[in-house]
């Protein structure tokens, strides 16, 4: 007699969602047959679900920290200098999104978001980010290579750096306010950072779309620097071949730096880097170089010993 | 007597601020040039350390508000204290 011992994961036939649902969800959602709330809160999650095949290129050697401690835990300046923002950040809208790429290319254009959806390769990676504040999590981010989305552009060789606009909406930006801080936030890097395979926009998070407290619904990543030199809700790139001043080099310059890469040997100059409190507990773990990256971007700085490449 | 002269002094200091850095240029702002760092590290004091609402609240429409507008506000103070106290002001 063969006794089956059911699995953790494993439910009951019975309760799983028909295959019709799932597959016919929209068309269903605009039938009305999401009137029940059970299968209106299925349909919610759903509709949020952004799935794509992990590259396990990239293994960040860390647990991935819990979804809700990334999702409650943000900077993001426009909605305040603290991290609980992200009960308001929910008022930025997601939809409709343009992403304009201009600047020092063949041909500009802007890109709507679900464009970018649909035609982008879209991927999932697992990064480390490291917060200048030496704090870090571990995040499954779901995008594309930034050089993929240039690519469409393509880049006139002139080109030397790319800056990255964040929207700023005064009506649902409370930080806008205050109007002697340099909004937008930019940020920029170098053309061959943004060429590095690493250089990954980010549209999505544990297989959903991206939140708007984390910068949905599209933000830039380079986990070999530092987290503010990711710019969030991005709705400009443009090329150029000046180096930008980005939004925290131009309020506090002996702090915040162009390039801004990971050292655990630079201090911030009030207080270490040595080490990081990974979020979703108290344990610090030692900071390393490039964030662990080095082998992938170490030799983009080769000759470049007289640039603050640690701040 | 003390008192307003030194109302007087805040008047003044009023009217060379809206003069040199323009009517409607904010105390934010003023402060900003002054020391944006530290600006910024009040904001991030106050929004951790206190409360988040409090700068948005208080701070903020306080900040937004003209320049002169703040030494015309001690100048005031120190007239009405003047005046509370007759014949020592």
């Amino acid at each position: 007699m063969q006794i089956r011992i059911p699995r953790g994961w494993e439910i009951p036939e019975a309760l799983a969602t028909p295959e019709h649902l799932v597959f016919g969800r929209r068309k269903a959602a605009a039938l009305g047959v999401g009137l029940l709330a059970a299968p209106a809160a299925a349909w919610a999650q759903q509709a949020d679900a952004l799935p794509a095949m992990r590259n396990t290129r990239y293994p960040p050697g860390r647990d991935i920290t819990a979804e809700r401690e990334v999702t409650t835990f943000n900077n993001f300046y426009e909605f305040g200098s603290h991290k609980g923002i992200s009960r308001a950040a929910q008022a930025l809208p997601q939809r409709p999104w343009t992403v304009k790429v201009e600047g020092m290319v063949e041909t500009p254009r802007e890109f709507g978001i679900e464009d970018l959806l649909r035609t982008m390769p879209l991927e999932e990676r697992v990064y480390r980010l490291r917060c200048v504040e030496a704090w870090s999590m571990v995040v499954p981010w779901t995008g594309f290579p930034l050089s993929a989305l240039l690519a469409a552009v393509k880049p006139l060789g002139s080109a030397r750096y790319v800056v990255f606009e964040t929207a700023a909406i005064p009506t649902v930006m409370p930080g806008l306010r205050q109007s002697w801080y340099p909004w937008p936030y930019t940020e920029g890097c170098t053309i061959a950072e943004a060429a590095n395979e690493l250089s990954f926009m980010v549209v999505g998070a544990y297989g959903k779309l991206l939140p708007p407290q984390n910068g949905g619904p599209i933000r830039f990543h380079q986990p070999w620097k530092y987290g503010f030199k990711a710019g969030k809700s991005i709705v400009r790139i443009a090329l150029t071949d000046q180096r930008p001043v980005s939004f925290w080099e131009r309020i506090q310059p002996q702090e915040y730096g162009f390039w801004a890469n990971v050292n655990p040997e630079v201090p911030h100059p009030r207080w270490s880097q040595a080490s990081e409190r990974v979020l979703g507990g108290n344990a610090r773990v030692p900071t390393q170089l490039f964030n662990g990256y080095g082998e992938f971007v170490s030799g983009l700085y080769t000759g470049l010993s007289n640039e603050r490449l640690w701040a | 007597m003390i008192t307003r002269t030194i109302a007087i002094l805040f008047f003044a200091a009023a009217l060379v601020t809206g003069f040199a850095l323009g009517w409607g240029y904010s105390l934010g702002a003023a402060l900003y040039r002054l020391n944006a760092a530290a600006l910024n590290a009040t904001q991030a004091a106050v929004q951790r350390y206190i409360h988040p609402d409090l700068w948005d609240a208080l701070f903020v429409p306080m900040l937004t508000l003209p320049a002169w507008s703040g030494w015309a506000f001690f100048g005031i103070i120190f007239l009405v204290i003047g005046a509370l106290r007759p014949g020592r002001g």
